[in-house]
């Protein structure tokens, strides 16, 4: 197991499980599928996995060393390299975790100096950059026009019901989620 | 069959709604009863289930991961989205037959159209409107209300609180919303008066764990008053064996009222008990008689001080309490407040008694009787101020509703005194009535129809639109025009019963203000 890279450590030195255990408090899981930004040292992979029984996981990481370790660990577990949001769109996996509506975590001890990448993905899985959100746009066959402020696009978009789109059931959707933020 | 109970408020009105599934049991014997709450009660699915046997599944509504996903700068629409469709296909994979949503709100009405199944009729929207509305008082509770709207037998008749002669009584002080709590000073004045006249009584204050701290700061120097921390169903259990519950407007009184405990409640604030008080016989409801309560529930208290909690006396509340579980005790005199019982009503409805006035029988009937065409005005307020073992406080309440539902059927004869105006210039000119006409025309009739008692009327008028077919625009015109000012006349012969009565209610002092709930 790598503990560190590049002089740094992955995570907690004195306790990496009750690390993880605190962070696995802090996120809301969707029990079948997750999206990991941060493959780390591997032990908020464990716990996630000891926790839910069927949940299946794509981890999201710029070092192929450190995915090559975990990969192994669980065939519960599928891996990703990427450097960069283009090329994290082109990937099938992350098209089809999507489409099972998996939650997306950030494990921010495995950030090191490439904090803002991370971030930047975690945007764009969201829908809050231009390309993540033309590319769940698509994958809901609705169209919007995209506002510079994520959230001021979430909240306006949808009060102001900017969101065009033929399938009635997601409109009825959209309705409930309006009715929500009024 | 399979049915659907939306039931997505606070998780004291969820415990209301299961009177509600009762009755709803009692018309499906058959039927799979499925339960949804929001995701906020997930702790109390196990509760629900044990009070209500008839339910075979409680789902959650993910509400706040819902709004967390849309507010939230880590959330996102599109995840929000996925998870609302993915649950609303859990739900449709189900099958179910039928939902009823008893939740009455603009979500809950985005609910069931996106989950796409048939919806239980109404009967009577515009009532269940009126009801929930935040501006009009009523004298129907929200579990008859709902009953009504749905067209539903009452399966089960409203339980009475048992009295068990025990010395345990437990005491919830707060509510999660501050406007309906009542001061610190006043519950330490209320504790120590209790104590002082009934040294035997044992008093538990009831909390979550997390308030623990707020709560030792009442029993310090007060050996004699003890803490009962406990979660959900601890508190079922704890209440199931209490001789009585002290409550401000919570989730405890509806639990309670679940466990037949004998119930003193204070509604102060938004809390109004004629649409939300236990529902049992025998409780007491303690009301403020501030002119600002009760307020608008979604917004805090507007006023510089809380009135209606600064006004209600520690003492004078402790010795209605003492009265309340020793019946022998004289009820003092107070002024600031009204004391209710509720009580078994017309067609098994919850009413509320002002324990003040003297006992009689419920007056719903009288409605019919004082209205109906075979009886002459004089007779009609004879027959009201006489017979019907009738009570000051119920003709009041009587009368008043009578005046509300009467000053709306005016107006709305004006709105159709309008229409027909408009119609007659249409007739008059050999044109044929509009669409928009016709449909405005029809909504003012339909709603004159939810009003009106005498069903002869409203016959006639929906005969002259249904004669629209065959007959020439013209006499359909006339037609209406008539049965319009057969309306009208009825209508202003009631008014002036309604008038005399209210003069005579007047003078024998309790009297109900048209529109307000208070006291003149």
């Amino acid at each position: 197991m790598i503990l560190s890279w590049e002089g740094q450590s992955l995570c907690s030195r004195r306790d990496p499980m009750k690390e993880s255990l605190d962070w696995l408090a802090s996120q809301k899981v969707n029990p079948q599928a997750a999206l990991v930004l941060g493959a780390g040292a591997g032990f908020h992979l464990k716990v996630l996995l000891e926790k839910f029984d069927s949940l299946s996981i794509l981890v999201i990481d710029h070092r192929q060393i450190l995915l090559d370790q975990i990969s192994n660990s669980s065939p519960r577990i599928e891996t990703l390299c990427v450097s960069n949001e283009i090329e994290m769109w082109w990937s099938d996996q992350v098209i089809e975790k999507i489409q099972k509506n998996a939650s997306i975590h950030l494990f921010g001890p495995a950030f090191q100096t490439h904090r803002e990448l991370y971030l930047d993905l975690s945007r764009s899985l969201r829908g809050q950059t231009s390309l993540g959100f033309n590319e769940r746009a698509q994958l809901y066959h609705f169209s919007a026009s995209w506002a510079q402020t994520p959230l001021e696009f979430q909240i306006k978009s949808l009060m102001d019901a900017k969101i065009q789109t033929e399938d009635l059931a997601l409109l009825k959707c959209l309705r409930v989620l309006r009715e929500l933020v009024e | 069959m399979k049915i659907l109970v939306l039931s997505l408020l606070r998780l004291g009105d969820s415990l209301m709604h299961l009177h509600l599934v009762e009755d709803l049991r009692g018309e499906n014997p058959e039927a799979q009863i499925h339960f949804v709450v929001n995701d906020a009660f997930q702790f109390a699915g196990e509760l629900i289930q044990k009070k209500s046997t008839t339910i075979s599944q409680v789902h959650f509504f993910p509400r706040s991961l819902l709004q967390d996903d849309l507010v939230l700068r880590s959330g996102s629409l599109f995840q929000a989205l996925g998870n609302l469709t993915s649950w609303i296909q859990g739900i449709q994979a189900q099958n179910f037959d039928r939902v009823i949503d008893l939740t009455h709100t603009r979500l809950s009405r985005a609910l069931v159209q996106a989950l796409d199944i048939e919806e239980q009729a109404a009967t009577n929207p515009q009532f269940l409107n009126e009801i929930f509305s935040r501006s009009r008082t009523s004298s129907f509770h929200y579990r008859d209300a709902l009953r009504q709207h749905f067209d539903l037998s009452l399966n089960r008749s409203m339980a009475k609180i048992e009295a068990r002669g025990g010395k345990k009584i437990y005491i919830q002080m707060s509510t999660s919303d501050s406007k309906k709590n009542w001061s610190d000073l006043a519950w330490n004045v209320f504790f120590d008066h209790i104590h002082a006249i009934r040294p035997d009584l044992e008093l538990y204050l009831l909390g979550a764990p997390n308030e623990r701290a707020a709560l030792s700061h009442f029993v310090q120097n007060r050996p004699w008053l003890n803490i009962a921390v406990c979660g959900l169903l601890e508190l079922d259990q704890i209440l199931s064996q209490a001789d009585a519950l002290i409550s401000t407007d919570t989730m405890a009184l509806h639990l309670a009222a679940l466990n037949r405990v004998p119930i003193f409640a204070l509604f102060l604030g938004s809390a109004e008990p004629s649409k939300t008080a236990p529902w049992i016989q025998g409780a007491w409801v303690l009301q403020s008689l501030e002119a600002c309560a009760p307020c608008i529930h979604s917004k805090p208290c507007h006023q510089s001080r809380h009135h209606c909690s600064l006004s209600l006396d520690g003492l004078e509340v402790a010795q209605c309490f003492l009265t309340f579980m020793d019946r022998s005790r004289e009820l003092p005199r107070f002024s600031k407040f009204t004391l209710w019982e509720t009580r078994k009503g017309y067609q098994g409805n919850l009413v509320l008694k002002n324990i003040e006035s003297p006992e009689s029988l419920a007056l719903q009937s009288l409605k019919q009787f004082c209205f109906s065409k075979e009886i002459g005005l004089a007779e009609a307020v004879d027959a009201f101020m006489q017979g019907l073992e009738c009570e000051a406080w119920e003709k009041s309440m009587i009368v008043r509703e009578l005046w509300i539902s009467h000053q709306r059927v005016g107006e709305i004869l004006k709105l159709l005194t309008l229409e027909l105006q408009e119609l007659s210039a249409e007739a008059l000119h050999g044109n044929s009535f509009s669409k928009s006409s016709w449909s405005t025309l029809n909504n003012w009739i339909r709603e004159f129809r939810m009003l009106s008692d005498d069903a002869e009327w409203t016959s006639l008028f929906e005969q002259s639109l249904g004669s629209s077919v065959e007959s020439s625009t013209l006499s359909v015109f006339h037609s209406l025009k008539q049965v319009y000012e057969l309306c009208e006349k009825f209508h202003s012969r009631q008014f002036q019963v309604l008038q005399i009565l209210m003069k005579r209610v007047s003078e024998k002092g309790v009297f109900y203000v048209p529109g307000s709930s208070r006291q003149a």
